[in-house]
């Protein structure tokens, strides 16, 4: 069988595969842990950052100001 | 008989969206009586849509530009890696069916056309190359590449830029128009939001979370005809019947148009399930919700 249809097959089998959803409501808990923790983690490191100097224009500017 | 709707009402979607797109307009009261004022910062806070801060008008971040930022900088995008997951997580990416300002724009512009070429289904992984390739582009070029070259909400940012300081080049502003054609041709092309489903990078990066969301769509089969309205509908070009497959899970907006348009009320964007069912509570529900049923079993309950 020639690579592109097996890969085709797999990305068949894949797109159509069902998602279990216990897996997705355990897993569910765990990633908003992660999510909020990371948020936190984010905002401990620092608030210097983005906003105050580059978040305006700058990349516009550069456009040809 | 028709079911009546379970979920969320459709008919909210485009209130929601427009209250979204003023809202991420707030910006406007940056412009005081002596003139438009650039040194009042804007805000830290992230957005779920694709919203250039380079529009006079925006006051949130877009998470995108962000990243480039921070890559740039040399720093760990954590803030934004947390957002983005906590908006997947929750909302998934109904945020880019009902909050995305430029979700708004896309869908007033592509209203009413149809496709006349289903592209590859492989194509779709083209965002998530954009996803991945803004990172390393950003850490390659220093410079905010993607919003510069690439993307099409710059046109968000780059117009009313434009229109209020007249400092971007007549190339830069053509050539960003261009890209606009470009892609607007393509989804008129292809049908419903072609970027959204082949090209945007926020929209690949909320679906990796999205596929946990706590907003799904519900299919029941029981009422179902089989008569793909839902199917011809869709702006995202899946299949709204196979609910639970993976693909539907990354893929889907939860925009609500296969609800619209179902006759038969088989579908609703509603809340999954918060927990798993203890091994002793009893599933009461009857109705089998989620998956799909082949065409030619013997429906439960005749359609009337």
């Amino acid at each position: 069988m020639d690579i592109r249809k097996s890969w085709s097959k797999l990305v068949t089998r894949l797109r159509g595969a069902p998602v279990p959803d216990d897996l997705i409501i355990r897993l569910r808990w765990f990633l908003l842990f992660m999510a909020i923790l990371a948020v936190y983690i984010g905002l401990q490191m620092g608030d210097d950052w983005y906003v105050k100097d580059s978040a305006t224009y700058d990349w516009a500017r550069g456009l040809g100001y | 008989m028709v079911q009546p709707f379970k979920g969320i009402n459709p008919v909210f979607r485009l209130p929601v969206q427009v209250v979204s797109f003023g809202v991420h307009r707030l910006g406007i009261f940056r412009k005081l009586p002596e003139g438009w004022h650039a040194e009042i910062p804007r805000t830290s806070a992230v957005t779920c849509g694709l919203n250039c801060q380079a529009c006079e008008l925006a006051w949130l971040g877009c998470p995108m530009g962000m990243t480039q930022q921070y890559v740039i900088d040399n720093r760990f995008p954590f803030y934004i890696i947390g957002i983005l997951l906590l908006i997947g997580v929750t909302i998934g990416r109904a945020a880019c069916g009902w909050l995305c300002p430029l979700g708004l724009v896309l869908d007033v512009i592509n209203k009413g056309c149809k496709p006349k070429y289903t592209p590859p289904d492989w194509m779709r992984l083209i965002k998530y190359f954009y996803l991945g390739g803004l990172v390393v582009l950003a850490s390659v070029t220093s410079l905010i590449f993607f919003c510069r070259y690439l993307c099409f909400g710059a046109v968000l940012g780059i117009i009313p830029y434009w229109l209020t300081w007249q400092t971007v080049s007549y190339t830069w502003l053509f050539y960003h128009l261009g890209a606009f054609a470009f892609y607007i041709t393509f989804s008129f092309y292809v049908g419903g939001r072609a970027w959204c489903r082949y090209f945007c990078p926020l929209g690949a990066a909320l679906s990796l979370g999205g596929v946990f969301s706590m907003v799904r769509l519900n299919y029941n089969w029981v009422w179902c005809t089989h008569c793909d309205m839902c199917k011809k509908v869709c702006p995202m070009g899946i299949d709204p019947t196979k609910a639970t497959t993976l693909m539907n899970r990354l893929e889907c907006i939860k925009c609500a148009r296969c609800v619209k348009k179902c006759p038969n009320k088989c579908l609703s964007v509603g809340p999954a399930p918060l927990f798993t069912p203890g091994k002793d509570e009893k599933v009461t529900r009857r109705v089998p919700v989620g998956d799909a049923r082949p065409v030619g079993e013997i429906q439960a309950e005749p359609h009337k």
